[in-house]
């Protein structure tokens, strides 16, 4: 009877030390720098999974106007509930956020293109559902996925695993066209 | 008898199939297969009529992850903040380094950031910023400049584009000098309104300018990177003390005091930020008279007898 307890206090350290070992920003494989504090902010609240996802990189972009998406602010009013490619058009052009808005089979490239100039991309991912993209490491093929249903991790996919994870909702990203983050600044006494 | 497991299972699977049908999915999936292979360009307010417009624009841009970074931390109410995006709007010197207005031709990402910006306060822990506003230079993300989070220039800027101009290149390009190897070449449809804060204040939209301008809008601190060499405060002449003290009165020993003491204000003026007292043509000159004045007085003119 002692058994089981020692088995699930066992399973439990597993775990948690699996979820210890992640990866989190700011970290050279990730494109996104958004510290988990900050994701929370953007935890779906209401089925709002595209306007979250596009405000974290607001965030990460410095865009106020797509980081304020999910709330009454000056820079419009909030956007909650379900989205689809004109939907998102139509608040961008009220808000005057520059965006790429791609759907079809590029969306593969224009995803790498994305982490790899240093920005993130509120990307369809999982059935009906967008996510955050926060990185690729193109030499070892792993994705860095971020959801706002669980916004304190960031999730790793191998290519195949993020192939079927981005086809299941259907090949549609957004791209915020403003200049990537800095690194976090640091004093290196180079003179 | 047989009907009742059948109620039942209806019961149970009804209030699901009602909830899918008033509850719209996350993601419009059905709208993405529609639009098929298509990249829309949001918010540049040239909006082509027809999609062909777009089709040579089907791939992602190139890549910008060789651009420098150009950072300005700004504040609220800072005159010296809406001057310095007055000038980069407009000034050449400025221009030439980052254009605000086209990312996409500008030599460097440029962005300004709101200190009271919580979403963004975590990005500039590692530095100390002390005057607003602070001009930070680093290099590109693709590592060709060596580390991306290198502070290359760190500056408040001083009303002068033309002098902050030259002060970044400068920096730049001293760095690059010491870099150990040489670059490689290189509609509301379906809206729901919510009516709730966000959990931090984001930066506004307009910057709001101080009603009562401070007597110079620019901070006299100046935590320059690479720092500017100090102005070297001239040692105390103590053999001319010990030779006025010992022989009493001569003119060279006196001079030489007179000299260290015009030198030390004039060092310490300098390293307060102050302008000098009179400049330093004017300054040689009268040291130079000083100087002859002395040597005459050592070594008088022999009478030739």
């Amino acid at each position: 009877m002692i058994r089981y307890p020692l088995v699930i206090v066992s399973w439990l350290l597993l775990v948690a030390s699996a979820w210890a070992q992640g990866i989190e920003c700011p970290d050279p494989r990730l494109a996104a720098d958004l510290p988990k504090e900050i994701r929370a902010w953007f935890r779906n609240p209401d089925g709002s999974c595209v306007q979250c996802s596009i405000g974290m990189c607001g965030v990460d972009q410095n865009v106020p106007a797509a980081a304020t998406l999910l709330w009454d602010t000056e820079y419009g009013p909030g956007e909650r509930g379900g989205s689809g490619p004109s939907r998102v058009a139509g608040y961008c052009d009220r808000r005057g956020i520059r965006a790429f808005n791609v759907t079809g089979q590029d969306t593969w490239d224009w995803m790498k293109w994305a982490a790899e100039t240093g920005r993130g991309a509120a990307i369809g991912a999982g059935s009906a559902h967008f996510q955050t993209l926060m990185g690729y490491d193109r030499q070892s093929g792993t994705w860095y996925v971020c959801n706002n249903n669980s916004p304190s991790r960031i999730d790793e996919y191998d290519e195949a695993a993020f192939r079927r994870l981005h086809l299941a909702s259907g090949q549609w990203v957004v791209i915020l066209d403003y200049p990537p983050h800095p690194a976090r600044p640091r004093y290196y006494r180079w003179w | 008898m047989r009907a009742l497991p059948l109620s039942l299972m209806i019961l149970t699977t009804m209030p699901p199939l009602a909830l899918a049908q008033t509850t719209p999915p996350e993601v419009d999936q059905a709208e993405v297969m529609r639009l098929g292979d298509l990249v829309q360009r949001l918010g540049e307010n040239v909006r082509s009529s027809s999609d062909d417009a777009f089709v040579a624009a089907m791939g992602p841009p190139e890549s910008d992850a060789d651009k420098w970074f150009i950072s300005v931390l700004s504040m609220k109410a800072c005159d010296g903040c809406a001057k310095l995006k007055e000038d980069w709007a407009t000034n050449p010197w400025l221009l030439a380094l980052a254009d605000p207005s086209d990312p996409k031709r500008s030599w460097s990402h440029y962005t300004v950031y709101d200190k009271d910006d919580r979403s963004q306060a975590f990005r500039f822990d590692n530095i100390r910023v002390t005057a607003y506003p602070t001009i930070l230079v680093q290099p590109p993300r693709s590592k060709r400049y060596g580390e991306p989070a290198t502070v290359v220039y760190q500056g408040v800027y001083g009303g002068d584009p033309e002098k902050q101009a030259r002060a970044i290149t400068g920096a730049i390009r001293q760095y690059v000098s010491k870099l150990p190897e040489p670059p490689a070449p290189s509609s509301q449809g379906g809206t729901r309104r919510s009516s709730s804060d966000p959990p931090w204040q984001p930066a506004p939209r307009v910057d709001p300018r101080q009603p009562q301008s401070p007597k110079t809008p620019f901070p006299a601190i100046d935590p320059t990177i690479p720092p500017v060499p100090d102005v070297p405060v001239p040692t105390f002449p103590w053999s001319s003390v010990l030779t006025l003290m010992a022989a009493g009165f001569s003119l060279p020993a006196a001079v030489a005091l007179v000299v260290w003491a015009v030198s030390f204000i004039r060092a310490r003026r300098q390293a307060a930020g102050k302008p000098p007292i009179v400049d330093q043509k004017s300054l040689d000159q009268v040291l130079e008279l000083l100087k002859r004045l002395a040597e005459s007085q050592a070594n008088p003119p022999s009478s030739g007898v």
